[in-house]
């Protein structure tokens, strides 16, 4: 009886024995074909040093406008967005929330006369939008597509106005309640010194009716700085240290490849994960889609973008120049399979930069999954920044700047037709900083700039003298 | 003597076409904003001048006044054109005074596309006239002008409807729910 117990045990002792080395097996198996190394199980402080940043902070307007009546205008600062935010809350904490499309004419009519309302350059839908900063919202919200502007006008006091730009739609949420903190937001701006603006049509009159503000005079403390693009020297091994962020300490399965101009390429397998370290500091990071798992949506995929961007280096230079990141573009269902592709642009000292080459981070997501990381970021000259920061000065006049250019137009960009018509064309007007340089070109001067949009292009002045600096066509 | 007589004549001719030319405004000289004869509901008043040539230009913006019994009164475009107009017939006419909102601006054309753009805040309700002359060596060799009326922001009536009433709850969620199944 004794020796049949003991067997039984043996056996039961020899199935557990079989599993854990199955199991053994099996991991053993994925740390050697998979990605993962015994480092990557390692408690570590790694969150510690890590920047921490919310979906909330990137999904902000590019723009606050005053409407102050009769084509004038006043640009709030972005600081007075959470305030509106909240304004926006309180307005929307109506019993009933309806929506209805409105024509052009009524919206303008509404924006025209005394109002506040966000405008944003990127695609976010109401849902999300709202989502994203806990306001309440309504099935109905469904009909609406992306938001390009959200505002309030006095002379509508139950309405909240959307423009869809994608969409060139026009609705209004009709609210019950009241919107006494966005009323009380507009009033104080309305009364704030601050530049007052016109639009262009205003400035030229005649037949051109273009709605781009620009201010009769503009103090700024924009000047030029010094740049150096981030390079990643062989010598000192900062090209493993940095491939080790995206394959873990094991290199196993990676090949490296070094090509003969300088350019690194760490490949996993067959090209599953791909990284690209090139000469002139650009970085690129592939990787297969899995094409696993469902959809996500918007927030969480800018979340799983945002995640990314900040444990791979964030939006600081290695030289301690941070920048301030901010949502440029969002293509929605890239090529054809629910993913997202965000740029995000770059501010310094309150100012947005203009790249003429390439947009300085981009990150795509499928299924959840980053599938494209694309980072070109420059240190900047920290002390001549900040050295300059409160030496103010007027700039240029926004409309002689163009009227001075008006041969570069012609000339240089190929543009066709009369000043006026030319005039018509521009889509925004704003102070910022211009890096105009080559691909290769590793450092530089960032200069401050007037930045005239046009549909398809963006041309670069200096700030304080008019002289072009450049352009670039969009694609 | 007929040949002198004739060059004299065209002489007098070209300087006498000159002097007309003081009253006439510049080609190259036009008042962009404010339109003439325009009414603006603000308090700010945008200037904007445009020059097509290398040219200088002195702008002045006065207030017109009616003067009654040595008091300044305010006044209206459609008045000073009516007594410009019995004026010019010989009939008796309201008196207007210019005065100066701030001192005129002499602004430096150097090329062949400019503007010349100015704001004025805190405009209080009134005529004004924005006066450009085109400057010679000192001398005013064109000169034009033109009239806007500054008034207060109209109150928005109560009874004025942007939107029509908005449609029942149930009507707009059946909308709604109709949109959301077919579409837009």
């Amino acid at each position: 009886m004794k020796i049949a117990i003991d067997k039984n045990i043996i056996e039961n002792i020899k199935s557990v024995l079989i599993v854990v080395l199955m199991i053994s097996t099996m991991l053993l198996l994925y740390f050697f074909w998979g990605d993962l190394s015994l480092e990557d199980f390692k408690l570590t402080n790694s969150q510690d040093n890590q920047e921490t940043m919310d979906v909330k902070d990137l999904i902000v307007p590019s723009q606050i406008i005053i409407a102050l009546g009769e084509d004038s205008y006043k640009l709030a600062s972005i600081d007075n967005w959470s305030e509106m935010v909240q304004g926006l809350d309180e307005f929307m904490q109506s019993d009933t929330l309806l929506v209805e499309e409105i024509t052009k004419e009524q919206y303008e009519k509404v924006m025209k006369s005394s109002s506040i309302r966000a405008k944003f350059d990127y695609q976010i839908s109401l849902s999300e939008f709202c989502s994203a900063y806990g306001i309440k919202t309504s099935p109905s919200f469904n009909n609406i597509g992306t938001i390009s502007e959200i505002g309030y006008g006095t002379i509508s006091k139950e309405s909240l106005l959307i423009y869809d730009s994608k969409k060139m739609k026009y609705y209004r949420i009709i609210v019950t309640n009241s919107a006494n903190r966005l009323g009380r937001l507009l009033t104080s701006q309305m009364e704030k010194e601050s530049p007052l603006y016109f639009t262009i049509g205003k400035y030229l009159g005649g037949n051109v009716n273009n709605k781009t503000f620009i201010p009769i005079t503009l103090q700024t403390n924009l000047h030029n700085f010094d740049y150096n693009r981030e390079i990643y020297s062989k010598k000192n091994d900062t090209i493993s240290t940095l491939a080790q962020s995206y394959f873990g300490k094991n290199f196993d399965f990676i090949r490296k490849i070094e090509e003969g101009n300088g350019t690194v390429i760490y490949m996993y397998g067959y090209g599953q994960k791909v990284l690209i370290v090139n000469t002139n500091g650009v970085i690129e990071y592939k990787e297969e889609s899995a094409g696993v798992g469902s959809e996500v949506g918007y927030l969480e995929s800018l979340k799983t973008g945002l995640d990314f961007i900040l444990r791979h280096g964030g939006f600081e230079g290695s030289n301690g120049s941070k920048y301030k990141p901010f949502l440029k573009n969002v293509e929605i269902n890239l090529n054809g399979n629910g993913g997202y592709r965000f740029t995000f642009g770059l501010e310094v000292n309150g100012n947005r930069i203009y790249y003429q080459d390439r947009d300085p981070i981009i990150v795509e997501i499928t299924k959840n999954q980053v599938t494209y990381f694309n980072r070109d970021l420059t240190e900047y000259n920290v002390a001549q920044v900040e050295a300059m920061n409160n030496e103010y000065k007027d700039a240029y006049s926004a409309i002689n700047m163009l009227a001075k250019n008006y041969k570069y137009f012609i000339n240089e960009m190929g543009m066709t037709g009369t000043f006026e018509e030319i005039a018509n064309r521009i889509i925004s007007l704003e102070p910022g900083y211009a890096i105009v340089r080559k691909e290769d070109q590793i450092q530089g001067t960032a200069r401050a700039a007037w930045i005239v949009g046009f549909d398809g292009m963006e041309a670069y002045f200096d700030l304080y003298n008019t002289e072009p600096l450049g352009y670039k066509i969009i694609k | 003597m007929r040949k002198y007589i004739i060059a004299v004549l065209l002489i007098v001719m070209m300087l006498l076409s000159t002097v007309v030319s003081f009253a006439t405004s510049d080609p190259a000289v036009t008042i962009v904003n404010p339109t003439v004869s325009s009414t603006i509901y603000s308090t700010n008043l945008l200037i904007s001048v445009k020059v097509t040539q290398p040219k200088t230009i002195r702008i002045k913006v006065t207030e017109e006044k009616k003067v009654i019994n040595d008091n300044y009164y305010s006044t209206t475009i459609d008045e000073i054109q009516k007594a410009e107009q019995a004026r010019a017939v010989g009939k008796p006419a309201a008196t207007f005074v210019s005065v100066p909102v701030d001192d005129a601006d002499t602004y430096v054309s150097q090329n062949y596309l400019s503007f010349y753009t100015k704001r004025f805040e805190k405009v209080t309700p009134g005529t004004y006239k924005i006066k450009v002359d085109t400057l010679l060596n000192d001398q005013v060799i064109y000169s034009s002008e033109s009239l806007v009326m500054m008034k207060d922001k109209p109150v928005v009536p109560i009874d004025v409807k942007i939107f029509s009433t908005a449609q029942s709850g149930a009507t707009q969620f059946l909308q709604n729910l109709l949109k959301s199944i077919f579409g837009n």
